[in-house]
């Protein structure tokens, strides 16, 4: 049994060379593609003005990667620009959507409370975001992703998301 | 044997690297392209995560999940850890002992591994003990997930973190919306039941309430050391029994929580350790643990986050030994702890490019005392036969730590942590012990991390005061010096995708004046500092998706640590190989199996050596909803192929007169589970 250890080695290595199958669609993935959608559903107030900001915040998980890979793409006639935040406040400035990652779940409160000062939309994964006072909250039920809306987060930050957006959202809390 | 282990090693590693510049590009459809009702009815691969906090931590952590422990069939923290790299467990049908990077001294009481429930330490004040089998003061089931971290990596924990730190965070209301209510039935009579509600109110407020019981008649065992027809042939009948109840409750608002926690255990003591007389039921333990912590979080500016916490534990230990003086009376060994303190942490992101902590925590012990005498009025110690108790050691004290830390992101990709932490007490003189951490990411989906840390542990009341005359005799040591431990680690985390994580680390450490148990030439056992301990180590870990929705962790530990540091004997093995699966059944999340395997190399004895012992659990489950009200069942085999295999666990004190050297292990055992969610 001395020898088993290399045996082990061997075959690890063996295990992570083999090809990744091709699979169902990515997780992330599919909620970047809805965070895209958000972005078209979404009227700000007169003062936001400038480019589409898309502002990332927290360490880079899959959401925040899949994320990037929107830059340049084309919404409400205008072009996307993805930015990583570091977590100071000071730099959300200009941001239209904040999407909060993994990694911020237990400064919420702290972020949003920033993030007030600012017409953005807040977008989280983190459990129960929608009930923490953020505006729409990702979750996953069955395999399949949908959305929660707290309208009453969204109206403070003089927001306003389309009829169509609040009909497909699982949950609105008004 | 050591060479071609490290040229495999090598080998591997270079494969590994091979495999991640190889990664082939996922072909995908442009997902954006798809309306939102599209996107509603797209399916998503597992829905589990990699806990990517993890990976900017300065340390090499391990996240174990509610699903885990679900799919797994795991009955404490003892098996969880079993399962995680680099750990490993004993057992000698009292306590559950853990070794940790290649340390794992016979007759320590997890003293240098911290065990928090939500962030309160339920370390207690006279043995400082993690206590990670049956008598834990939370219900395995009442957990959210665990986070394992090794290595004396944060200046937030302080004092038993010196091997490394687990933080256990209990479920919330929120999540189960309802009631559980959750029966067992296992091997040799074991009995479990659990009613939980918890729920959130319209207001916010988040609550928890859960009673648990088990009974269990335990087995009847041999110990071949008894083997004479005057103690049945080496037979117990009934002395393994075993009892616990636990109460647990949680209230949140805000940034508020309030919880408190209750357990009682009562254990039979069937070995015949410590002296006492042979298959005699009367023989047992009774540990007793109350905690109530009180926290608040709050945002107190811009980018400042204020966290306070108050808290209080108490831990009562009762041992009745039944010893044949003769005639035979029962030894009464008791050690009552209570304590409570205050911590403060303030966490500051309002500069740019720095995070900033700051905190104290301080903790008043009003009771630290150690009592042992014999239940006879008019001999209490019939050892030194005196009508006085043969031990009333009554201490007191407190601990004061201050820690600042600070996290600098020199570039995007580039942090650097450093951190100090400044600790007293009235056992131990002020010291400072500095932290430091480079955290690199090359590229997007691969960390480097370079720690280094020292800590230290303060010696604790048992091994400071307890003392007991006799044939067998423990003499305290208030001569003792704290321990002091440096170590210095190389993490490499990479994934591949999302669906693949592979990450090695390589430690070494040092320590100094290191607290052991050693026999004095007058024959007595007493804790002396010993001088240098060396000890490094090499570790690696994959863990892999597919896209059924199938997980696969396997782990590979090798320990370099001397048998016998200093003649002390180190009954840690060489290696240890783990490998858990778990994979839907029928294709859906309706049935689902988990298998486990774990492969421990051959330990030291006191005369040589315990061979090495591959293990194998299987647990299969049926949740026809992982939400929401409904059934759950499962059913686990433990020790699968009925393994039988020995732990070290010596004892020169048995009545037989025979040395013992291991003990057996149980062999094939199962539990079968029925769950119903309200």
């Amino acid at each position: 049994m001395r020898f088993l250890p290399s045996i082990f080695f061997a075959l690890f290595g063996l295990l992570f060379a083999l090809p990744i199958m091709a699979m169902e669609q990515d997780e992330a993935a599919v909620k970047a593609a809805f965070v895209y959608n958000f972005t078209k559903f979404v009227e700000w107030p007169s003062e936001a003005s400038g480019p589409l900001q898309l502002c990332l915040l927290g360490n880079t998980d899959p959401l925040l990667a899949a994320l990037l890979k929107l830059e340049g793409k084309q919404s409400q006639g205008q072009n996307i620009q993805v930015r990583s935040v570091d977590r100071d406040a000071g730099s959300l400035g200009g941001c239209r959507v904040i999407v909060v990652g993994t990694s911020e779940a237990e400064r919420i409160a702290a972020i949003l409370n920033n993030s007030q000062k600012q017409p953005a939309l807040t977008v989280s994964e983190i459990d129960h975001f929608a009930d923490a006072g953020g505006m729409i909250g990702l979750v996953v039920n069955n395999a399949k992703v949908q959305f929660e809306i707290d309208a009453q987060a969204v109206q403070r930050a003089n927001l306003k998301l389309s009829a169509q957006l609040l009909k497909l959202a699982q949950k609105v809390k008004k | 044997m050591e060479s071609t282990t490290l040229a495999a090693i090598s080998r591997s590693v270079a494969l590994l690297f091979l495999a991640s510049s190889a990664c082939p590009a996922l072909a995908q459809t442009d997902l954006t392209e798809l309306s939102l009702e599209q996107l509603l009815n797209v399916e998503i691969a597992s829905a589990s995560h990699f806990t990517q906090k993890a990976s900017d931590a300065p340390s090499a952590v391990t996240v174990i999940s509610r699903d885990d422990i679900k799919q797994y069939g795991w009955r404490n923290l003892a098996e969880v850890l079993n399962s995680v790299r680099g750990f490993q467990t004993t057992y000698d049908r009292y306590f559950n002992y853990a070794g940790i990077r290649g340390f794992l001294p016979p007759g320590d009481y997890n003293s240098r591994l911290l065990l928090m429930v939500d962030g309160y330490r339920t370390n207690d004040n006279v043995f400082d003990q993690a206590s990670i089998g049956n008598e834990f003061v939370l219900d395995i089931d009442l957990i959210d997930h665990i986070e394992i971290v090794r290595g004396p990596s944060s200046p937030v924990y302080g004092g038993n973190a010196f091997f490394g730190a687990i933080n256990v965070i209990t479920r919330r209301g929120k999540e189960m919306a309802g009631g559980e209510i959750a029966a067992s039935a296992g091997s040799f009579d074991t009995h479990k039941g659990r009613a939980t509600f918890g729920r959130m109110l319209d207001n916010g407020m988040d609550m928890v309430l859960s009673y648990s019981g088990l009974h269990s008649n335990g087995q009847n065992l041999n110990f071949p050391e008894f083997n004479d027809p005057a103690t049945n042939n080496g037979w117990t009948s009934g002395a393994d029994k075993e009892k616990y109840n636990k109460l647990f409750a949680k209230l949140g608002l805000g940034g508020f929580y309030l919880e408190t926690a209750w357990s009682s255990r009562i254990k039979g003591l069937p070995t015949g350790a410590f002296g006492t007389v042979f298959n005699n039921p009367g023989s047992n333990i009774t540990d007793e643990y109350g905690i109530v912590d009180a926290r608040y979080t709050d945002y107190v500016g811009r980018g400042l986050e204020l966290t306070g916490r108050t808290f209080y534990g108490s831990y009562n230990y009762a041992g009745n030994y039944l010893i044949d003086n003769p005639p035979v009376v029962t030894n009464v060994d008791l050690a009552y702890s209570r304590w409570w303190g205050v911590e403060a942490k303030l966490v500051a992101t309002r500069w740019q490019g720095h995070q900033g902590v700051v905190g104290l925590d301080y903790q008043r012990n009003t009771r630290q005392d150690q009592i042992n005498f014999d239940a006879d009025p008019a001999t209490q110690c019939f050892a030194n036969a005196s009508a006085t108790p043969c031990l009333d050691s009554r201490a007191s004290g407190s601990r004061l730590g201050l820690f600042a830390q600070d996290d600098i992101a020199l570039r995007e990709n580039l942090k650097f942590s450093a951190s100090l932490r400044y600790d007293r007490s009235n056992v131990a003189q002020g010291r400072i012990n500095p932290r430091l951490g480079i955290i690199y990411h090359p590229r997007e989906a691969s960390v480097l991390k370079l720690l280094y840390g020292s800590a230290f542990r303060a010696p604790n009341a048992y091994e400071l005061n307890y003392t007991f005359p006799g044939a067998f005799p423990q003499v305290g040591n208030p001569a003792l010096k704290p321990e002091t431990i440096q170590t210095t680690e190389v993490v490499w985390e990479q994934f591949l995708g999302n669906d693949t994580r592979i990450q090695a680390s390589a430690y070494v450490y040092q320590i100094n004046d290191w607290i052991v148990q050693v026999s004095t030439l007058s024959g007595a056992l007493q804790f002396q500092n010993q001088p240098v301990v060396k000890g490094s180590g090499l570790e690696l870990e994959g863990e892999q998706r597919f896209a059924s929705g199938a997980q696969l962790r396997a782990s590979l530990a090798t320990q370099f640590v001397p048998d016998r540091p200093n003649g002390a004997l180190n009954s840690a093995p060489m290696h240890l190989i783990k490998a858990n699966y778990s994979t839907p059944l029928f294709g859906s999340n309706t049935w689902r199996t988990g298998i486990e395997a774990q492969y421990v190399d051959r330990c030291a004895t006191p005369s040589g050596w315990i061979g090495s012992y591959t293990l194998a659990n299987a647990t299969i489950l049926w949740q026809p909803r992982s939400k929401g009200p409904g059934p759950e069942l499962s059913f686990s085999a433990y020790n699968l192929f009925d393994k039988r295999y020995q732990q070290v666990f010596p004892d020169t004190s048995l009545t037989s007169g025979v040395p013992r050297e291991t003990l057996a292990q149980d062999g094939q055992t199962w539990r079968l589970k029925y769950l119903y969610r309200f």
